[in-house]
């Protein structure tokens, strides 16, 4: 029986990194939800997030500008990029699913030719520790965690109270409707992918003191987003960010009675009960 | 004829709300064989809601759907075919790229243990000359190789009432079985209601004031979710209720549709 | 009646009499046994692999061509059946049928019970949960320690093939590929059977409008369990003799790479014919041979052929070759609903 400061440390681990994977997901449903597209590219939008934050740590020594420049640069090109590449695949699921996976396995070999295999660590970008409970956590991962909370309510503010955010939940709700009721759905569906790309790669620049930075490392963190958006419910944003902090606290806490991989199994047996017993995610209507 | 029998369908007192729309209120209907009920009233009135509740798509939030006497309300269209109920769609609903044949064969085939053998031919048992007549019963005998996709509206129409038709049901539904179709495919299908369904209970729903007064031996008029006459189609056209629902507008809509086809 | 006159006369794709199938099918396996017979060995062991391979592309055909299960976690039956036939080998004496046969039994029972859950599921739910059964399979098995051999994999001596008084050593080049030869073109017929019978009708019934199905009173759920066990079968005696061919498993096998190649196979050759996956599966296995050893970094233009065939050439070669025997079941799909459920 693992010590009650480890459970805890592993609970409160798994809540950070599960506002790290609330950010992937929640791209991940909302592009789901606008334009029907699987998008099987989107974990290695997060690696690109995580190495290019390490070439800004390279050249000016600290991470923290990549948080802007990233997801910026990233969320400009995906905006002619669905509009030219993606846009005949939309509401076909499984056209997209294989499509994307093909810009993955680009993205992928692009990186590797160019950047190599080995994986990079980048040092925290602050150095401190916290007491919580006799329990000692390296600060950086409070405040990723506190980043990423700010990023959420950010993107909260956004969905609920911009007029984009208004258009947005209407095209996602019922596209044909908007578009009769003049909104440019065409625009919020480029605009939205942008944003959904955007909060990817946010989330690998904050992972990256974190994890290990290479080619691959999106893998992982899509597994856990998949997992977490049939919990949640495709296009159903309060449902994916709720099963997210929930999953990953609870694989970060049976990860100190189990083998990491025996955790990631429960919380994949979970899903699947999910999916017999609420086949829309446990939080649809 | 009141026999003292169990009617083959009825409904009793549905009620179906969709988020905050009542979309039908204490509806109610039987149905026995022999007779072809058509249902009628203004666009939005719940007919095709009423189909969907009786077929199984919906559940409705109160009421009764039996069928001799066994209670089949919300279940599912599986279970309510296996209890001798079949429907054709509004909008000709077939297998696109199966053959007309085929389609058909597939209406007959749910029933026969034929179909759990993988060592049968499909082509084969589908030539069965069974098929061949009704076909020719329906008017489609000279299609019966062509995929259902290539066929036209009034013959995916009809084919969509084949399929029904082929698996011997004792109730049919058939939503508006003429809309969309040429005058001349309209006799067509009027003959097929009238000479191939005569051991069935049939309920239509209809615009077409001709089409109505060639078929009906009753006829139930829905207005806003309610069922407001039933009764020959004589007495229920005389009925104010009904004058005033079509003279809002509703009735020259009717006679322009009827012109139209 | 009038309405004769009003119908079109559209072209139906003529369809090949039976007599002119049975001819090319036999001239095809015929000229495939002369090629292991009397050619380079080179061609053969290539030969091999797409005769062995074309089982699981076949299969994956009839999943997505014919009942339109968009399934993207076959590597599971793959993998696992891969491990039915090396793993008792290497633990005891099996014999080479004894092996080959639990994998098609495990293989059903596994494609079975994962079916109850996946097959409920509408399209994109299901695509995602097939896809993370088999992510995890692969997960599972690399970190378990009652999987020997783990990523290196585990290697085993096969056993002859043991038929009446006769022996079939999987060392012996020429009569291994008649051996899988032979299971290749058993394989396609039990499948083929399966498409023209009446349960073959029905699936197309189920595929071309799930709805009518129900209302005409099919229980499609079962007939959709009982598509996706059977090809899991298949799938997984395919992986059985692709780890018999090269005496060899390992875990790479139940990976994402092998859910996808079987959806490029039949993407290539075409959706909705039991040719077209076998078509693909023999362009794919060539240029990955010969690409794969000029550049490392051939998953680029993997990727770029992906993108390129869904964007342009969807109906894939038979497609082509003879138009309208596709079915672009990829392009007809509208539906804007995520919806879970897809029964009752």
């Amino acid at each position: 029986m693992p010590e009650t400061s480890t459970i805890f440390f592993l609970l409160v681990d798994g809540l950070i990194w599960g506002c790290i994977v609330a950010l992937i997901a929640l791209g991940l449903s909302l592009i789901f939800g606008i334009m029907n597209i699987i998008n099987m590219a989107h974990g290695d939008l997060f690696m690109l997030g995580a190495v290019i934050s390490v070439l800004v740590f390279d050249r000016l020594g600290s991470i923290w500008p990549a948080l802007l420049i990233a997801p910026l640069i990233l969320g400009i090109v995906a905006l002619p990029t669905e509009r030219y590449v993606l846009r005949p695949f939309e509401q076909k699921p499984l056209n997209t699913l294989i499509a994307t996976l093909g810009l993955s396995f680009i993205i992928q070999q692009l990186v590797l030719m160019t950047w190599g295999g080995r994986p990079r660590r980048v040092p925290a970008p602050v150095e401190f520790t916290v007491d919580l409970f006799g329990v000692v956590f390296p600060g950086y991962r409070l405040v990723a965690g506190g980043l990423g909370l700010v990023l959420l309510g950010l993107l909260w503010l956004v969905v609920y109270k911009t007029s984009f955010g208004v258009k947005l939940r209407a095209t996602i709700d019922q596209p044909e409707v908007a578009d009769a009721m003049g909104i440019d759905t065409s625009r919020i569906r480029m605009l939205t992918f942008g944003l959904g790309v955007a909060l990817a790669a946010a989330g690998g620049v904050l992972a990256a003191p974190i994890r290990n930075v290479f080619f691959l490392m999106g893998f992982d963190v899509m597994l856990m987003s998949f997992i977490v958006v049939i919990v949640g419910g495709l296009g159903n944003l309060l449902g994916t960010l709720v099963a997210a902090l929930v999953l990953s606290g609870t694989e970060g806490f049976l990860s100190a009675f189990l083998a990491p991989v025996s955790a990631r199994i429960v919380i994949l047996i979970l899903m699947a009960a999910v999916v017999v017993f609420r086949p829309r995610g446990l939080f649809s209507s | 004829m009141s026999e003292r029998r169990v009617p083959d369908l009825r409904v009793t007192d549905v009620t179906v709300e969709f988020g905050g729309l009542t979309a039908l209120q204490g509806a109610h209907l039987t149905a026995e064989v022999g007779e072809r009920t058509v249902i009628l009233g203004p666009n939005g009135a719940g007919k095709t809601t009423l189909f969907n509740v009786i077929g199984g798509t919906i559940k409705p939030r109160s009421g009764r759907i039996e069928i001799r006497g066994h209670d089949v309300t919300g279940r599912s269209p599986r279970v309510i075919r296996r209890h001798g109920l079949a429907r054709a769609f509004q909008t000709p609903s077939v297998f696109p790229t199966l053959t007309v044949r085929e389609n058909l064969w597939l209406g007959r085939l749910y029933s026969d243990p034929v179909r759990w053998n993988p060592f049968a031919s499909a082509h084969r048992e589908a030539a069965a000359s069974e098929i061949t007549e009704l076909a020719e019963r329906i008017g489609l005998a000279d299609v019966l190789d062509r995929p259902a996709d290539e066929l036209s509206h009034a013959d995916q129409k009809v084919l969509d009432i084949g399929v029904a038709l082929a698996g011997k049901p004792t109730i049919l539904l058939l939503d508006e079985p003429t809309q969309g179709v040429s005058p001349e495919d309209v006799g067509r299908i009027v003959s097929v209601i009238t000479e191939t369904m005569q051991d069935m209970a049939v309920v239509v729903i209809e615009h077409d004031i001709a089409t109505v007064a060639a078929i009906a031996t009753r006829v139930i008029v829905l207005d806003r979710g309610r069922v407001i006459a039933e009764g020959s189609l004589a007495e229920v056209s005389a009925r104010p209720e009904v004058q005033e629902v079509y003279l809002g507008g509703g009735l020259a809509e009717l006679l322009d549709e009827g012109w139209d086809g | 009646m009038t309405a004769t006159e009003t119908r079109p006369q559209a072209a139906t794709p003529r369809t090949l009499s039976t007599g002119a199938r049975i001819g090319i099918g036999a001239a095809v396996v015929a000229a495939t046994a002369a090629l292991g017979m009397f050619g380079p060995p080179g061609i053969r062991s290539l030969t091999v692999l797409v005769m062995i391979l074309s089982i699981y592309a076949v299969s994956y055909g009839v999943l997505l061509g014919f009942v339109d299960l968009p399934s993207l976690g076959q590597s599971l039956f793959f993998g696992v059946g891969a491990y039915c036939a090396i793993l008792p080998l290497t633990r005891a004496d099996w014999s080479l049928w004894a092996v080959l046969g639990t994998s098609l039994v495990v293989g059903l029972a596994l494609a079975f019970v994962t079916g109850t859950v996946a097959v409920r599921l509408s399209e994109a739910y299901h695509v995602i949960v097939t896809a993370l059964f088999g992510a995890v399979a692969q997960l599972a098995a690399d970190n378990f320690p009652p999987i020997p051999g783990g990523e290196g994999g585990l290697s085993a001596r096969i056993p002859p093939l043991r038929l009446g008084p006769w022996e079939i050593s999987v060392y012996d080049a020429v009569p291994a590929f008649l051996l899988y030869l032979a299971f290749a073109v058993v394989a396609f017929l039990l499948m083929y059977g399966l498409v023209r019978s009446p349960i073959g009708t029905v699936w197309k019934a189920i595929r071309d409008n799930q709805d009518r199905a129900l209302s005409a009173g099919y229980n499609v759920y079962a007939y959709k369990l009982a598509a996706f066990a059977i090809v899991g079968m298949f799938t997984a005696f395919s992986g059985a003799l692709y780890a018999v061919n090269l005496r060899y498993t390992s875990t790479e096998f139940l990976g994402i790479a092998w859910s996808v190649l079987p959806f490029l196979w039949v993407l290539i050759g075409g959706t909705g014919t039991l040719t077209g996956p076998i078509i693909g599966v023999a362009i794919y296995t060539v240029f990955q041979f010969y690409v794969s050893q000029l550049w490392t970094h051939y998953l680029i233009i993997l990727g770029v052929v992906m993108i390129a065939v869904l964007r342009w050439a969807p109906q894939g070669i038979m497609g082509i070759v003879r138009p309208g025997s596709t079915r672009n079941l990829l392009a007809r799909r509208a539906a804007p609903a995520a919806e879970g459920d897809s029964d009752e």
